[in-house]
């Protein structure tokens, strides 16, 4: 039986959920649902090649790696006294940005993480309630997941291999853009050939939203996970997009950022304008900023 | 149209506003709450075959929108605030119950993922707590303690007689 406490918040949950129309576009739905099938059944033929390589990876690298230490090769937080913005091409700034990623791994050797592994993030955005910060742990496989809820870890029987898709997984997302062709053209060619397999109703509008879409998904699933030199290819890929662009934008923090995205995308890879390392995604005005990532062999670990 | 695709768009359409009002309240925002519907729909419509075999699709459908929720909090939306926002009610106007709700959400989208989506699950879904520890995947045990700390930290904004004064 419901306290008067409880009937209030039902009745006032009701209130502010009211009369909001809403009519779901049943056709994009479709589409998208139909992609994502079309992403699984791909993944899966992926994945197979993309572990082999992650383990010819491994096999190669000086385990230099320690738990805790961070990525290779990954952003640091943009400095506090960022000078304003100075836009060069799409082409200029993802080269710098690649020979950044490049330098900034050259002492490291990258080491693939073990399933069991897990990936520490920390990170910053806008929300409706204020900017916020949040700490965050995925299992490399993708099966479990971390969080901290009033102050406590809480360890999440799920993460986002039970979506079904390899390539969600930080595992299966790094393992295969590992796997992809180490020439930036060749590359783009094979992630073009990947999205062609797919009918054109599939598409993020033309050929070429839909693959820096792709591109955008994988970095975002790969989780800090991203070799740097196939980082710095995965750049210079992008900037052979047609249409590809950089503007001046933000952080979360509303310190200058350079973004860089495609006609038709409202998303963006975002890049110091100091070091160009890869600060955050963002998308559709959301997304974050990422403070640090690491690997780690538990949650909770840092 | 085949009669599989009809049943899913019948489905879609007719579980799409509950699932909308459902998602707002976890994220706090209109227009993601409608991107989080349709890729939740999306989802269902990926694995419509478990969806139609579930025991219950509705649960399962929620049980994919909370994943969709927790994916965001986890890679973009983010769930701890710097610095948390008051608990205490803001100075109402007499009747304002407009501001009181406001507040309320606000509180709402303070908690805790877990709570908030208790909350949700129970008081705007009428779920049981065992309905709602089975979709959560927890005890329920961990549903009422998590209800219990939730209400509390929502208090100040249900008291009507209190925010009056």
């Amino acid at each position: 039986m419901k306290t008067q406490l409880e009937t209030q918040l039902s009745d006032d949950l009701q209130q502010i959920v009211a009369s909001q129309p809403f009519a779901p576009d049943v056709a994009a739905i479709e589409r998208r649902g139909r992609q994502l099938r079309r992403r699984s059944a791909a993944a899966r033929g992926a994945a197979g090649l993309g572990v082999a390589a992650g383990i010819t990876a491994v096999a190669l690298a000086v385990s230099t790696a320690q738990p805790g230490a961070a990525l290779p090769g990954r952003a640091q937080p943009p400095s506090v006294a960022a000078p304003a913005v100075r836009l060069a091409s799409a082409t200029v700034v993802l080269d710098k940005a690649a020979v950044a990623v490049a330098v900034a791994g050259a002492g490291h050797s990258f080491v693939m993480p073990g399933p069991h592994q897990w990936i520490y993030e920390k990170g910053i955005k806008k929300s409706p309630i204020g900017v916020i910060t949040r700490e965050s742990w995925i299992r490399f496989d993708g099966e479990r997941s971390a969080d901290i809820e009033n102050g406590k870890l809480k360890v999440l029987p799920f993460g986002s291999a039970q979506d079904g898709d390899p390539l969600a997984t930080p595992q299966g997302a790094a393992h295969y853009l590992s796997s992809l062709p180490a020439q930036p053209r060749a590359l783009l060619a094979a992630i073009y050939k990947k999205d062609k397999a797919e009918p054109r109703s599939q598409w993020y509008v033309n050929l070429y939203a839909t693959a820096f879409s792709d591109l955008m998904e994988l970095q975002s699933s790969a989780t800090g996970a991203v070799p740097p030199k196939v980082q710095a290819d995965v750049f210079r890929a992008l900037a052979l997009i047609p249409g590809i662009r950089d503007i001046k934008t933000t952080d979360m923090l509303g310190r200058p950022a350079i973004g860089i995205t495609v006609p038709a995308i409202n998303g963006y890879f975002l890049l110091d304008p100091t070091t160009y390392a890869l600060i955050g995604l963002s998308y559709q005005g959301s997304g974050g900023t990422q403070i640090t990532d690491a690997v780690v062999s538990g949650p909770g670990q840092r | 149209m085949s009669g599989r695709e009809e049943e899913f768009r019948d489905f879609a359409r007719s579980r799409a506003a509950p699932l909308h009002r459902s998602a707002y309240l976890l994220c706090g925002d209109w227009h993601l709450a409608h991107d989080l519907v349709q890729e939740t729909l999306a989802q269902a419509y990926r694995h419509w075959h478990r969806v139609q075999q579930a025991d219950s699709p509705d649960a399962y459908v929620r049980r994919i929108l909370l994943n969709e929720a927790r994916k965001r909090w986890r890679r973009r939306e983010n769930a701890m605030p710097v610095a948390r926002i008051t608990t205490e009610p803001v100075v109402l106007d007499a009747a304002d119950e407009i501001v009181r709700r406001a507040g309320l959400l606000q509180a709402l989208l303070a908690l805790p993922p877990g709570q908030r989506e208790t909350v949700v699950l129970r008081y705007l879904e009428g779920m049981t707590e065992r309905e709602t520890a089975t979709l959560l995947g927890c005890s329920e045990g961990t549903v009422k303690s998590q209800t219990s700390r939730a209400l509390s930290s929502l208090r100040t904004f249900l008291d009507r007689t209190e925010s009056r004064l």
